[in-house]
């Protein structure tokens, strides 16, 4: 049996070409239902305030506006609230909003244009409350929701204070192992909010249907949304339909509801489709990632082992729950990261601001920690005399060990991802002149305890259709999974096709995130295709007399040991006459479940990656060059190496990105650079001159043929690694991300200063 | 206002405001949407396309201000100079992700091709230095680009 169908090298045919021809359909290219009117969003653009009153006469008076939806149309309990964690988030603000860009009212209109042109003519009063951006402002505050019912979060009490929750893990005794440390490293480490900037904005289409809704929506996880969506209508499951096209990108940013509750509500409140497709501008208001401020302690024996860590990271998570609760309770507890650590406090914090939402991205927390834990292992090298490398190498787990609380134990070759890293970076040859090197880890876990249904069916002609829930964004999950059908039911992958992220055509899939896809629907793809071929062998033992085990398939037909063969189209025409018939399978995988478990189940894999970077600094501008980039992967087995390599290599350059130029600035008037000049992505002119990436293959995964997940890893390690080359090249040690040129400037000139004042 | 516009060879009869942006004519108006969008203001590169062969960002451009151009989008790449060569291309390598800044990153390509067949990578970054990609990191679009220049090849 072929692993894969032919065409993966090629990655060509099908969604590839549409692609390449700009035939692809992204949602807001899709021809509007008849009747539809496009909806804009009224946002403030101040951080907090107390809703005095809404005129709307003016945008009204505008041609081609039909209605100003505000919080007055939604009856005397005020606009419902929503949330896939937790419903706190009003559909509209009402009474008081909470962040920059809180939306106020939405206008309907004829078209885009109009209904936007009048969103700038609604007048909303409104008087301001205080704002807080960083965690001691926000600690010390007012409770921005107060009278809310408490989040069902330790630690919580929105009555009293912007704690949303509080998680704590905590191993070993701390305090004895601080009193045998020889090195003990106090620091700071602060990570700023960033944008996903997808480069395709949201986009949502929601049409009223009998006493449900119809939706297609720019989102990553059609299921969730259609429980979302439920629960604010107040109808079954069954009466909602969500269906995802293929997304413009997304890294998080699209995966919980943004849009559809809001956009829901309102067909059925008009009886007609509502469309509602953000500018870029808007994105930046309704997709963020947290931000956070670490204070890490840590102790090494003369060695360099590592004897505790005391770690109490503050995540900035902005006016409303989203799932940031759990990406700052999961990150937390593997806070630690790739390392032994036997005596651990690790206080991970959720702090509401006033800032928008923050949601999933990337890394799910990983990275912000990671900065910290990595710096620590940096300054510790220095300190002690040990190279970064043989520090990190005297620490690092290898497979088996035990990880934080018990969780699953470590599944690869992590020393191995740190040897590859440092020896395919070069370290034994000699740093160039003004050259400065850092390597790195990071190591996220992919979310426990979920499902994901396949179904698969093989068509009378020979053909297969297959359907997942999985929702393509970019990472080739449907090139992927054609292929991996193709293979195992011996069918040219152009005969493959595949459905995919739709609530009605595809079976449940509980969310397409944490690199979890390649894994759980490929191994219910795995059993699907499995079914399938079980019935077709079956099928040709009972026509044929021959035993089922002496049959096999190949190249779309059931061969038999002696050289016999039936094509599919033969055999289905057989069973159920010409022109009829369909053999269906169905797979499910599910990973393990433990309520005992802090994050409810163990991880069913990790990604474990090591970033290699050698640069050069300008003095006289702190601008950095990346000369050389080198990533490793502990992948299991790679089924797509152009793929997997386009997504380490774009997870690096989005990481990149993050830093040494990305970050959200909030003031007083609200966000500073909302806008694609002022936040300031990688373009092709910011890449490094060079960067490798490297899979190691040992087949160790859950996955099909032994792989895990990937796609992630590329965004953990990049930023500590500069942060360690640029304090080899100036002896400036940067602990705030973004390392900007400006910070590398300024920490130079304070180096003169306080030289000169010597 | 009303006027006439060639799109891909083929001559469209437009009636839409005189405010409107070459990007708001094709896609709400002609229907090609193929050409996409992000920032609306000559940021991101979605909306690149062709003007008598040269690359611009359609949502800078008054519609109005295109009648007597040849147009070109990405609707018409097939037919363009190095068109199926750098779709191909971008096959060959992977070098579509998500696919969505791509029709723009090929505009910016037949642009680049059609005045310098034989780019160094350099030159190929600086031609799409106006097109953001989230996706690739970029690397997998410069080597098709190397490849269907004129001394590539697949290698």
């Amino acid at each position: 049996m072929t692993m894969l169908g032919t065409g993966t090298a090629r990655s060509g045919g099908g969604p590839q070409t549409a692609r390449v021809r700009g035939r692809q359909l992204f949602a807001d290219d899709l021809e509007e239902p008849a009747g539809t009117l496009h909806g804009a969003l009224v946002r403030i653009d101040r951080p907090h305030t107390r809703l005095r009153g809404i005129d709307t006469s003016a945008a009204l008076r505008l041609a081609g506006v039909e209605r100003v939806i505000t919080a007055a149309d939604f009856g005397p309990d005020g606009p419902p609230r929503f949330g896939a964690v937790v419903r706190d988030q009003p559909v509209l603000a009402d009474e008081v909003t909470r962040y920059p860009g809180e939306p106020v009212a939405l206008v309907l209109a004829d078209t885009r244009r109009h209904a936007i042109a009048a969103a700038r003519l609604v007048e909303v009063a409104a008087e301001d409350l205080p704002a807080c951006y960083d965690a001691q402002s926000a600690l010390s505050a007012d409770p921005i929701h107060a009278g809310v019912p408490a989040y069902p979060f330790p630690g919580s009490d929105p009555g009293r204070s912007n704690v949303l929750g509080e998680w704590r893990f905590d191993w070993g005794d701390v305090e004895d192992a601080a009193s045998a440390a020889s090195l003990i490293l106090r620091n700071r480490y602060t990570v700023p909010l960033a944008h996903h900037f997808a480069i395709e904005t949201y986009c949502t289409i929601a049409e009223p249907m009998g006493p449900g809704v119809r939706i297609t929506d720019t989102v990553q996880h059609p299921f969730v949304e259609q429980r979302v969506v439920a629960e604010v209508l107040g109808v079954p499951l069954s009466q909602v339909h969500i269906r995802a096209l293929g997304l413009g990108g997304s890294f998080g940013g699209k995966g919980y509801p943004k849009l559809a509750p809001l956009a829901a509500l309102v067909c059925r409140l008009i009886a007609r489709p509502v469309k509602i497709a953000l500018t870029g501008e808007e994105s930046f208001h309704t997709g963020q990632r947290e931000g956070c401020e670490v204070d890490i302690e840590t102790g090494f024996t003369t060695d360099g082992t590592i004897l505790f860590q005391r770690i109490d990271a503050s995540f900035l998570v902005g006016a409303y729950a989203d799932v940031s609760s759990r990406v700052v309770a999961k990150s937390g507890l593997h806070a630690c990261g790739p390392y032994r650590t036997p005596a651990a406090q690790i206080t991970s914090r959720a702090v509401l601001t006033t800032t928008p939402p923050t949601t999933a991205f990337r890394g799910f927390g990983a990275t912000h920690l990671a900065f910290a834990v990595e710096g620590q292992m940096d300054e510790a090298a220095h300190a002690l005399g040990i190279s970064p490398v043989a520090l990190r190498l005297k620490n690092i787990k290898t497979a088996g060990e035990q990880t934080a609380l018990g969780d699953t134990p470590v599944d690869g070759d992590w020393p191995e991802v740190l040897r590859r890293t440092d020896s395919k970076l070069g370290a034994a040859a000699p740093l160039p002149d003004g050259h400065g090197r850092g390597v790195a880890m990071g190591m996220k876990s992919c979310a426990p305890a979920t499902t994901s249904l396949a179904n698969v069916k093989l068509n009378h002609d020979g053909s297969v259709s297959a359907a997942v829930g999985t929702t393509e964004m970019g990472q080739g999950a449907v090139i992927t999974f054609g292929s991996l059908v193709s293979g195992l039911l011996a069918v040219p992958v152009e005969n493959v096709d595949v459905t995919m992220s739709d609530t009605v055509a595809t079976p449940f899939d509980a969310i397409t995130a944490s690199s979890r896809s390649l894994v759980h629907m490929g191994n219910a793809l795995m059993q699907a295709c499995e079914s399938v071929r079980q019935q077709l062998q079956e099928l040709a033992a009972e026509l044929t007399g021959i035993a089922a085990d002496r049959l096999r398939v190949q190249d779309g037909h059931v061969i038999d040991l002696d050289g016999g063969s039936l094509s599919y189209a033969d055999l289905l025409a057989r069973t159920f006459g010409p022109g009829q018939g369909q053999l269906v399978g169905h797979g499910r995988f599910t990973s393990p479940m433990d309520d005992q478990h802090p994050l409810g189940g163990p991880a069913p894999f990790y990604e474990a990656v090591g970033t290699g970077v050698e640069l050069s600094v300008d003095s006289e501008t702190g601008q950095i060059t990346l000369h050389r980039v080198v990533h490793v992967t502990d992948a299991g087995k790679v089924l797509n190496l152009p793929r997997a390599t386009g997504l380490d290599d774009g997870g690096v350059v989005m990481a990149l990105g993050l830093a040494t130029s990305e970050q959200l600035v909030y003031g007083r008037n609200g966000l500073r650079n909302g806008s694609t000049l002022d936040y300031r992505i990688p373009s092709a002119a910011d890449i490094p001159e060079d960067l490798t990436d490297i899979f190691l293959e040992n087949e160790d995964g859950p996955g099909p043929f032994g792989s895990k997940g990937l796609g992630e890893g590329g965004i953990l390690a990049i930023a500590p690694a500069i942060s360690e080359a640029v304090f080899q090249c100036t002896g400036v040690r940067i602990r705030d991300l973004p390392i900007t040129a400006e910070a590398v400037w300024m920490g130079l000139h304070k180096q003169i200063r306080d030289v000169n004042a010597s | 206002m009303n006027y006439d516009l060639s799109v891909n060879r083929h001559r469209y009869q437009v009636d839409a405001p005189a405010s409107y942006s070459l990007l708001d004519v094709l896609r709400e108006v002609l229907a090609l949407v193929g050409t996409k969008y992000n920032c609306e203001q000559g940021e991101c590169g979605a909306c690149t396309v062709l003007l008598n062969g040269r690359a611009v960002n359609s949502c800078l451009v008054l519609a109005a201000t295109a009648v007597g151009k040849e147009i070109t989008t990405i609707e018409g790449a097939a037919e363009s100079p190095f068109g199926p060569e750098l779709m191909e291309a971008f096959t060959d390598r992977d070098a579509a992700q998500c696919g969505y800044c791509t029709p723009g990153m090929v505009m910016s390509g037949l642009s680049l091709l059609r005045d310098n067949p034989t780019p160094s990578r350099d030159e190929i970054r600086r031609a799409i230095g106006g097109n953001y990609c989230r996706c690739t990191g970029y690397f997998s679009i410069i080597t098709a680009f190397e490849q269907a220049s004129v001394k590539g090849g697949l290698k």
